[in-house]
């Protein structure tokens, strides 16, 4: 057997193991994100607990792929209020994280946790810690280049953990392997001069792993999201809604 | 002089200060800290017990009023009862020289004096600065603290400033003077408060000192007999050392707020120091493997220092726990509550003194909105330790949602630690942006909010004037940026991440 035999065996091994470790379809149920045009995004109709999901800018950081995790964060977190607590960890790295803008998108800055690493040693470990503990319902860090074994390691630390993990990254990782159970493809879209608010179009990718990835063969679409810059509110868009040609215009 | 005034005295002549990093070329700015001032204090406070078991830091308020600005609640001043310990160093002269040495010899600035209350003997040592007297320990006898004290000037008296203003506008100027004046003049004037002060500086009061707990010390110890530099070896010392201290905790029934390790080096053999850290807690504990993982995470941290002598680890902070044991065995689970929301209290607890161990403690912090309209101030990060140690939990967050709710998308998710020059190009000069270069990119721009117009006065934030604009690139990017209204600079200073 050649080594990419070998390669392939073992790989498809481990995707059988997993996928037997996976709870079967409806009887773990996910999470609303509080945003039912989220919710319709992602395969599992909202956020599985114990998994790690990706939000991959697709042009640059400004594309707003973490505003959407800030958002679909702060609706887990809000139900999670009704019990005892429910803390969003927010591991970062070069200390701009700036929870004005978290409150803005309906995060409370008592339910935060700031976490701030120095070098990416520290960070690795700081991701590990709070994914693996019970106390936090989600983590949100940046991960634009990141070791498979890290990664297999942290979606192991969630697994036992019980709380979601979100990644933000770039483009960049898109053909690396992934141990997220969802990749989601964000992409800023250039609104009307009528738009209300803030556009995405935001992608499923397939290939995640490990719990919550049931749902393999999830069809690829682009769907379409807005944010009501007034309400705070997200809605999903007519598919054919196209992005208008480029021109300035001014608002507000 | 408050710092925030200070610095616009000093900036003022120079010139209006713009942008951080261009203001106050020339001029450090430090902040008082007077946490860590309390901190230092406390610790010479526990020195002073060669002196006197009753060593307090800070006055204690007047019963059910705050001590509002009261020169006395400074984090600068010692103030030990030595009723019965004056024999052992002679007389009370000999005590307060020997107070002085002790200290001047470790690099402070001292001034020691002996009186019949506390207030005259923080006015005596404080009006000696004042009126230039000598460095040397000043006793007043026995019965003659009031002769002392109306030789004094006014401020001796700790009053309010206000009130010295007012006193010397006045002419009164020494307490003699003030003591001259009808008690009720002086409480219609200046109020019931300030004759609480006079009575407080003359001894009439009864001042209660808060002293400084004389710890049941529980310490382990370990002096080898040749120096140590292997790591390996004093990590297994420390271990045991840790395990030791919790089993000390354990047999008191007692838990503790942190350990303390001290390391003691050849070199530092002549000169007695301690290489010191501290590992705190977030809920106090004595479960032995518990504390021990705390420490090794934090000593990952650190490089042992060459050719250790002692090393040795106390429990401070030791307190009886708050819910005692309640079975026969209570393994893994110290103190662990029934209900769920008690594990995710433990858990959380846990989860941030393992993360403040290892990344320290101000690396684990909440966030906290503030009434500041420069967007730099507008969040201060609390430290989670810090906050809990006060606390347990319920203060998290408090204040949150001070700031103005600014709706969602108004403010980016990354704030960059300082605005970033960039090359803009725009229609008019004051107009907006409709083209920026940004990470070597140029980025056109589509769509823009703005201005949003942030300004404060000169004297604050460093005098920030500028106009914010959100823009939208034709990649579907989102920036903020502003434009410096002294000399239509552009910045970016966050990304809609």
């Amino acid at each position: 057997m050649s080594r990419q035999d070998t390669i392939k065996d073992l790989a498809d091994r481990l995707r059988r193991m997993e996928r037997r470790a996976a709870p079967a379809a409806g009887r773990e149920p996910s999470i609303g994100t509080g945003h039912a045009a989220l919710d319709s995004v992602l395969p599992a109709g909202g956020l599985r607990q114990g998994t790690l999901l990706e939000w991959i800018n697709g042009e640059g950081p400004g594309s707003g792929a973490a505003t959407l995790a800030l958002l679909a964060a702060g609706g887990l977190i809000r139900q999670q209020e009704s019990g005892p607590a429910g803390t969003l960890a927010v591991v970062d790295r070069d200390g701009g994280f700036y929870a004005a803008a978290a409150a803005g998108l309906g995060l409370s800055p008592e339910r935060i946790l700031l976490v701030q690493a120095g070098s990416e040693d520290e960070w690795k470990w700081a991701v590990e810690q709070v994914l693996r503990s019970s106390a936090v319902d989600v983590v949100l860090t940046w991960a634009d280049s990141l070791d498979d074994r890290v990664f297999r390691r942290w979606q192991l630390a969630a697994e036992l953990g019980g709380g979601v993990g979100m990644l933000v990254r770039s483009a960049e990782v898109v053909r690396e392997a992934s141990w997220a159970s969802v990749r989601l493809m964000v992409r800023g879209c250039v609104g009307e001069e009528s738009a209300t608010g803030r556009r995405w179009s935001v992608r499923v990718l397939s290939g995640g792993v490990g719990r919550g990835a049931w749902r393999a063969g999830y069809q690829e679409r682009d769907v379409l999201l807005e944010l009501n810059d007034e309400t705070g509110g997200l809605r999903l868009l007519p598919r054919l809604e196209r992005a208008v040609p480029p021109g300035v215009s001014a608002t507000g | 002089m408050p710092l925030a005034e200070a610095r616009a005295v000093l900036l003022g002549p120079v010139g209006v200060p713009t942008e951080a990093g261009e203001a106050g070329e020339g001029l450090e700015v430090v902040e008082a800290d007077e946490e860590a001032d309390l901190r230092v204090l406390a610790e010479e406070g526990r020195r002073g017990w060669r002196f006197t078991p009753l060593v307090s830091l800070t006055p204690a308020a007047r019963p059910g009023q705050p001590p509002a600005q009261d020169p006395r609640s400074r984090p600068e001043s010692l103030l030990a009862n030595i009723t019965g310990c004056g024999h052992l160093f002679g007389d009370e002269r000999g005590l307060a020289t020997a107070m002085q040495q002790e200290w001047s010899g470790r690099g402070f600035a001292v001034r020691v004096a002996v009186a019949g209350s506390p207030g005259a003997a923080w006015a005596i040592a404080h009006a000696a600065h004042w009126t230039g007297q000598p460095w040397i320990p000043l006793v007043a006898s026995e019965g003659r603290d009031e002769l002392w004290m109306r030789r004094l000037p006014i401020e001796a008296l700790a009053l309010q400033p206000r009130v010295v203003r007012a006193l010397r506008e006045l002419d009164v100027v020494q307490v003699e003077g003030l003591l001259g004046l009808p008690l009720a003049e002086i409480k219609r004037r200046f109020g019931e408060e300030t004759l609480w002060r006079i009575d407080r500086a003359l001894g009439r009061w009864q001042e209660p000192l808060e002293c400084l707990p004389m710890p049941d010390p529980v310490v382990a110890c370990r002096t080898f007999d040749e120096p140590i530099s292997r790591g390996d070896w004093l990590q297994q010392a420390l271990r045991e050392l840790v395990l030791e201290v919790a089993c000390g905790l354990q047999r008191r029934g007692r838990v503790a707020w942190r350990l303390v390790c001290r390391v003691r080096t050849e070199a530092s053999k002549v000169e007695p120091e301690w290489i010191e850290w501290v590992t705190g807690l977030v809920e106090p504990s004595r479960q032995a493997e518990h504390l021990w993982e705390l420490v090794s995470l934090q000593s990952e941290r650190r490089r042992w220092p060459e050719q250790v002598v002692q090393l040795q680890v106390s429990a401070e902070g030791v307190v009886v726990p708050e819910r005692p044991q309640q079975t026969l065995f209570e393994t893994g689970t110290e103190y662990e509550t029934a209900t769920h929301g008690g594990r995710l209290r433990r858990g959380m607890a846990r989860l941030v003194e393992r993360l403040s161990s290892r990344l320290g403690e101000r690396s684990v912090s909440r966030p906290v909105l503030c009434e500041a309209v420069v967007p730099e101030s507008a969040v201060v990060l609390v430290p989670v330790g810090r906050e809990s140690s006060r606390e347990s939990g319920s203060g998290a967050g408090s204040g949150a949602g001070a700031g103005a709710w600014l709706g969602p998308v108004t403010r980016p998710l990354r704030l960059l630690e300082g605005p970033r020059a960039i090359e803009v190009m725009a229609v008019v000069p004051e107009g907006p942006p409709i083209r920026f270069d940004w990470e070597g990119r140029g980025r056109r721009v589509v769509r823009y909010w703005g201005p949003e117009r942030i300004e404060t006065g000169w004297w604050a934030d460093g005098g920030v004037a500028r106009d914010y604009y959100r823009v939208e690139t034709d990649t579907g990017e989102w920036y903020w940026l502003f434009r410096r209204r002294g000399d239509a600079r552009w910045f970016v200073h966050g990304v809609f991440e």
